[in-house]
């Protein structure tokens, strides 16, 4: 929290007026823009990979050309590998860039990511405990959950963590922001720590099979996943409209929101669960898969301002695009492997979030 | 009708800061608090504006405000804080805004849009809706969020019943010409049929805007009145602890205030 007078007042900010101070028509443009961009994206998609069906065929099947037209093995592509993929990926990005917008509101913090409600920690711990112990200890009930195991550890490591944090930060049925991002930390230090004692006694394979998982990858994507994941996460997007008009209150801080009329608490139960639910549902299918949520909103706010009702469906959208981008990439510059696409977020976002940090210090003005 | 306060005390801990205080806002009227610093002036605001737990009982407009919702409460007063920072990068217009949230306004439709606009030039800051609320001067950032507040409650009176405007400090970083037109403001919004109660300091600006006066000293309401029948001599030296002299112009019921000294010489130990 102490960042926050740090960002509100530093030098960097390039203050160009607004016309009216009216940024709503400038919103709906870019979120229309963004509609079009990602449905384009979304096609692309469909024909992009290493099998030589082609965006033609796709586009043929789809105006209409008849399901004569495509071969049984384009259909299998098409059908159960890419759209699964494709699908899975916009899922998961727009999950994590609404959930970074949401952690940032609540936060009053520009620098605030869905980790900070140790949902990544946790989640990356039971990843970890059935990954090691899946085959010795755990063995029996890795055997019951099958392939599901490895997302449902994950998933209620992430949510566990998170209700954990938030028993520890509410006192009286009033939650401290700024206790729960201490609580974090610790927490955080303590999921790395027993993941520790896990990566200590795994053995090569195991290792492997961690480090790709920390990674992020879409490879993996079914429509299993889907329907496994999909649901909580439309669910917490679908919460996400609701919000807005909170989060925009506390804006000013908790007080005045109250002032105006809002339940704060209500928002703040609302804001964590959702945020839980679908970074716990996204890392768990996906790995962890970095900077999206920061770079996405903070990228929206400098171009459609920072008005929730606006900022939550916007993000949703380049949330979704920026991940497709980035699974083309990772299926290009390997070809014909694949780079796990959470490498290829941070070698983009990383640079990216240094290049805000440098800027709002007022050291590069770029 | 009227915010009334019955034996209101506020404990942090176990300490108590304030103490069996009763007043009344009534529409109509500019009510100001005034006393030293850490006399519980700021704590009164917060606990009826519902943002601390309290003992005894605060109605406005007849109804208990601790069985208020939020909305509900948002719909009888709107609260001026003593200083806002904002962590992203609003334009002026978006913040004024805010105050459109709860949409109880009372404006018509078609005003509800130019209400922002309206606003800030009730407070003189026509022209800055496109500036952005950071780079603003700290007079300047109190003036919009005044706009804000006033949004929030821009029909003084809405179904019959009187809303109030609760502020803390409104003029503390205000030129002389900007004190008097948010001066101005309230007692235009009192003479509209709202109510309003303000924290100040300036005793001169409560003198000649507030038509009661409560004066605060050790959480506790000392003397309470008009301002002619709370600013003397005697009272207003011992409760800011410092030699000040209260004259009355002839032909005026408005007293002024002139500090003298940080000395008592009364009760000098030597």
């Amino acid at each position: 929290m102490a960042l926050r007078d740090d960002v509100a007042s530093a030098p960097g900010w390039r203050w160009q007026a607004v016309a009216g101070g009216d940024r709503s028509a400038r919103a709906r443009a870019v979120i229309l823009a963004l509609v079009v961009l990602y449905a384009l994206l979304f096609v692309f998609s469909l024909g992009w990979g290493a099998s030589e069906t082609s965006l033609w065929v796709v586009l043929s099947e789809w105006l209409g050309g008849g399901a004569d037209a495509l071969s049984l093995r384009d259909r299998v592509v098409i059908g159960d590998i890419r759209l699964p993929r494709v699908v899975l990926g916009s899922l998961i990005g727009a999950s994590l860039a609404v959930s970074g917008a949401v952690m940032q509101g609540l936060f009053r913090n520009p620098l605030a990511d869905p980790g900070i409600v140790g949902v990544g920690s946790g989640a990356g711990l039971g990843a970890i405990i059935v990954i090691v112990l899946g085959n010795t200890v755990l063995a029996p009930v890795v055997g019951m959950f099958g392939i599901y195991a490895l997302p449902l550890a994950a998933f209620c490591g992430g949510v566990v963590s998170t209700l954990l944090l938030y028993r520890v930060a509410t006192r009286r049925g009033q939650t401290s922001i700024a206790t729960m991002l201490l609580a974090g930390i610790a927490l955080g230090a303590l999921a790395g720590a027993l993941s520790g004692i896990f990566v200590y006694v795994a053995d090569d394979q195991e290792l492997r099979d961690l480090t790709f998982w920390g990674l992020g990858s879409l490879a993996g994507a079914s429509w299993t996943k889907i329907w496994a994941a999909g649901p909580i996460i439309l669910a917490a997007l679908g919460a996400a409209p609701f919000l807005a008009r909170g989060l925009d209150a506390m804006v000013l801080g908790e007080a005045t929101a109250h002032h105006l009329g809002v339940r704060v608490q209500r928002v703040k139960n609302c804001a964590i669960l959702a945020v839980a639910a679908a970074t716990g549902a996204s890392v768990a299918v996906a790995g962890s898969i970095g900077f999206v949520g920061i770079v996405v909103p903070h990228l929206l706010r400098l171009t459609i301002g920072p008005e929730h009702r606006y900022l939550l469906p916007a993000s949703a959208l380049l949330g979704a695009v920026l991940l497709l981008v980035a699974d083309a990439i990772s299926r290009v510059v390997v070809a014909p492997a694949e780079l796990p696409i959470g490498i290829v977020t941070a070698t983009l976002g990383a640079p990216f979030f240094l290049w805000i940090l440098l800027r709002q210090r007022g050291i590069l003005d770029l | 009708m009227a915010i009334e306060v019955d034996n209101l005390s506020v404990r942090v801990g176990r300490k108590p800061i304030l103490r069996n205080v009763s007043l009344s806002v009534k529409p109509g009227t500019v009510t100001a608090i005034v006393g030293p610093n850490g006399s519980g002036k700021t704590t009164f605001l917060k606990a009826i504006s519902g943002d601390l737990p309290f003992e005894g009982e605060v109605l406005i407009n007849g109804e208990a405000l601790q069985g208020m919702e939020p909305w509900q409460a948002a719909a009888h007063r709107a609260v001026l804080p003593q200083a806002s920072a904002l962590a992203f990068p609003y334009t002026v217009r978006e913040v004024v805004k805010l105050g459109l949230l709860g949409g109880r306004s009372g404006a018509s439709p078609a005003e509800q849009r130019k209400l922002p606009e309206m606003a800030l030039e009730r407070v003189d800051l026509s022209g800055f809706a496109g500036r952005f609320y950071q780079e603003l001067s700290g007079g300047e950032q109190q003036r919009v969020q005044l706009a804000r507040v006033l949004c929030q409650v821009w029909r003084p009176v809405l179904d019959g019943r009187p809303r109030y405007l609760l502020l803390d400090e409104p003029v503390s970083s205000l030129d002389i010409k900007h004190q008097l037109i948010i001066m101005d403001i309230a007692a235009g919004f009192a003479a509209s049929g709202g109510g309003v109660l303000a924290v100040l300091h300036d005793l001169n600006l409560t003198a000649r805007f507030a038509d009661q006066v409560a004066m605060m000293h050790r959480g506790t309401v000392v003397a309470a009145g008009t301002p002619a029948d709370v600013f003397n001599d005697g009272l207003v030296s011992d409760v800011f602890e410092c030699r000040i002299q209260v004259g009355v112009p002839p032909a005026e019921n408005r007293p002024y205030v002139l500090p003298q000294s940080a000395q008592i010489p009364s009760r000098h130990p030597f």
